[in-house]
């Protein structure tokens, strides 16, 4: 696999007295799935825009594709192109008047003739099966359409890395669950995606990895089963282990050696792991 | 009911004398009833305009055809020397809102019954005029400085003619209001060369005004909750804090808008990517019709 984005050491003040991140340094491969967890404040936030290249990183470098962000516009528009970032909350994204234009907004920026764009505003609605509310206005949308409308936005621009911030956070569990499967998919065609979230079980089944974040540091950064093992670094960052996670460890420690390769992510593989389980009564 | 009791006087003074009294005094009752009916729900939410504009059959129908077709409609109805341009195109636009967008009578007529009432005000002061004798078909005494103020003949043409005009033109206004949601008037002065400043602002407040809208609605539902409404004083607290509020949060949320914006490598000014619908035959016939028919009255000598 070969790496996408890289950032080296990179820290960041707001108004030069609240520090929000405090040299992190972390590199992305092409077509992972990483989850970024933290609480509230922990600096997810401000990490994406700066990966994004909204923020300026006050200290370190941002390297995409192995080329160095300088600060030239070519350099910027080159990163903000390539990783795309998907906002917490669809209104403070959406602008235009209908839901065609709003998915058009991103390629029109990168002045691409009107065709190229139309193909892609179709593409990418089609992705997100949103077709049939392109003449919609998004006052009238709800807010999990209004949400596939905001990643349809940044499909369109054809990034090879997507950030999305808190994807999850005002979905109700159906549109969640339809969201893991959009993401999975546009994973396995090989773009990278990047979620953050404090919804745990969330990102222990979906993530390869996962990177924890505390105070504006990284203070984890590994395989998901690796990261949810150590108690204290979960204390520090706010967080709890997933409930699939906790339950295999409960059963384990019950009943001892339960046979399998891997920890189960989800419950149809925890279910699974039962029926298959013979454990020494 | 405010504009019925309107039309109901208006419709007298402007027809009295013209019209014998048998028929006046049930015509004039029959429209004010009729208003009263359509308007009794009363509650016309201010936006309703843009629901309706997004519900219109004819929304699909090409943003630049209508918009000229109705801004010359509309020149030539106040242009027009007698009363059957206006009323024609009055009669022409709510045949178009209603049985081919298909909109509600009753909320088309909502929509325009506020312009139309100023209209009536407006009217009522141009009907009446100071005179020293009562010679005209409709007089009132005034007591104490011995003159009247009388409605005459001449008056009555002449307030036809200007309510005519008005009728019309409102008509044309409220069905490109009524067919076309903001975002497609936005891009026909877009290529009208309308400067790229105002566009983008426009863009942006038409988003605006729906946000601020929701904002604030939560923030009074919010409000009322906590019993902030019960009486005058804590209403006059929990509106300013409410506003104070509501400014603060436009502040956040246009930083966070701007972030987007830039994220999705904005730099320059909004646009969008505009596919209107092409102009079909059809669309171009009827056009066509509306504005000869406008015009084969207007020139008339009737």
């Amino acid at each position: 696999m070969s790496e996408l984005l890289r950032v080296e050491h990179i820290s960041y003040r707001y108004d030069d007295v609240y520090t929000a991140l405090k040299d992190v340094s972390v590199s992305f491969m092409k077509g992972e799935l990483v989850a970024i967890l933290g609480s509230n404040g922990a600096g997810k936030s401000t990490f994406f825009l700066c990966c994004n290249g909204v923020l300026r990183p006050h200290e370190g470098r941002i390297f995409y594709q192995g080329q160095e962000i300088s600060k030239s516009r070519k350099h910027n528009l080159m990163l903000r192109q390539g990783v795309g970032l998907v906002f917490q909350d669809p209104d403070s994204q959406i602008i235009a008047g209908n839901v065609e234009s709003e998915v058009s907004f991103g390629p029109m920026n990168l002045r691409l003739p009107a065709d190229e764009v139309g193909r892609r505003v179709d593409k990418a609605l089609a992705q997100m099966s949103i077709e049939r509310y392109r003449d919609y206005a998004p006052q009238y949308l709800s807010g999990g359409e209004k949400k596939r409308v905001s990643i349809a936005d940044i499909l369109a621009m054809q990034p090879a890395m997507i950030l999305l911030d808190e994807p999850t956070a005002s979905l109700d569990p159906q549109n969640s669950d339809a969201l893991e499967g959009v993401l999975s998919e546009l994973n396995r065609e090989g773009i990278t995606i990047v979620i953050s979230t404090h919804d745990v079980d969330f990102a222990y089944r979906i993530a390869q990895r996962v990177i924890v974040f505390a105070q504006g540091e990284i203070i984890a950064n590994a395989a998901a089963d690796e990261v949810f093992a150590s108690d204290e670094m979960l204390k520090r960052a706010g967080l709890k282990k997933p409930l699939l996670y906790e339950a295999f460890e409960s059963l384990q420690q019950r009943f001892g050696n339960l046979e399998s390769e891997r920890k189960p992510r989800s419950i149809e593989e925890f279910r699974t792991l039962l029926e298959n389980a013979r454990p020494a009564f | 009911m405010i504009t019925a009791i309107l039309t109901m006087v208006f419709s007298w003074c402007l027809f009295s004398g013209q019209l014998p009294d048998s028929l006046l005094v049930p015509l004039c009752v029959l429209l004010g009833v009729l208003i009263a009916f359509v308007s009794r729900y009363g509650h016309s939410q201010s936006l309703s305009v843009d629901v309706l504009a997004q519900m219109s059959r004819l929304r699909t129908v090409n943003p630049m055809l209508k918009f000229w077709i109705l801004f010359i409609l509309m020149i030539v109805c106040i242009a027009s020397a007698n009363v059957y341009t206006g009323l024609f195109l009055l009669v022409a636009m709510l045949v178009m809102a209603v049985f081919v967008g298909g909109l509600p009578l009753s909320r088309y007529i909502r929509v325009l019954a506020l312009p139309v009432s100023f209209l009536m005000i407006g009217g009522l002061a141009l009907l009446f005029e100071i005179s020293p004798s009562s010679m005209g078909v409709l007089n009132i005494p005034v007591p104490v400085f011995g003159f009247w103020l009388s409605v005459s003949a001449e008056t009555q043409a002449r307030t036809a003619l200007v309510v005519a005009h008005a009728l019309g033109a409102v008509s044309c206004l409220c069905l490109i209001s009524l067919s076309t949601p903001m975002p497609d008037i936005i891009s026909v002065l877009r290529r009208m060369r309308c400067p790229s400043v105002v566009i983008d602002l426009m863009y942006l407040i038409y988003r605006y005004i729906f946000i601020l809208l929701t904002l604030h609605r939560e923030m009074r539902v919010a409000a009322q909750s906590r019993l902030g409404f019960r009486s005058y004083r804590t209403s006059l607290r929990a509106t300013g804090m409410i506003y104070s509020n509501l400014l603060a949060r436009s502040y956040q949320f246009a930083s966070k808008n701007y972030d987007a914006m830039e994220s999705r490598c904005c730099d320059t000014g909004i646009r969008f990517l505009e596919r209107p619908n092409r102009i079909s035959l059809t669309h171009a016939m009827v056009a066509a019709a509306l504005l000869a028919a406008a015009l084969v009255l207007c020139f008339l000598p009737l």
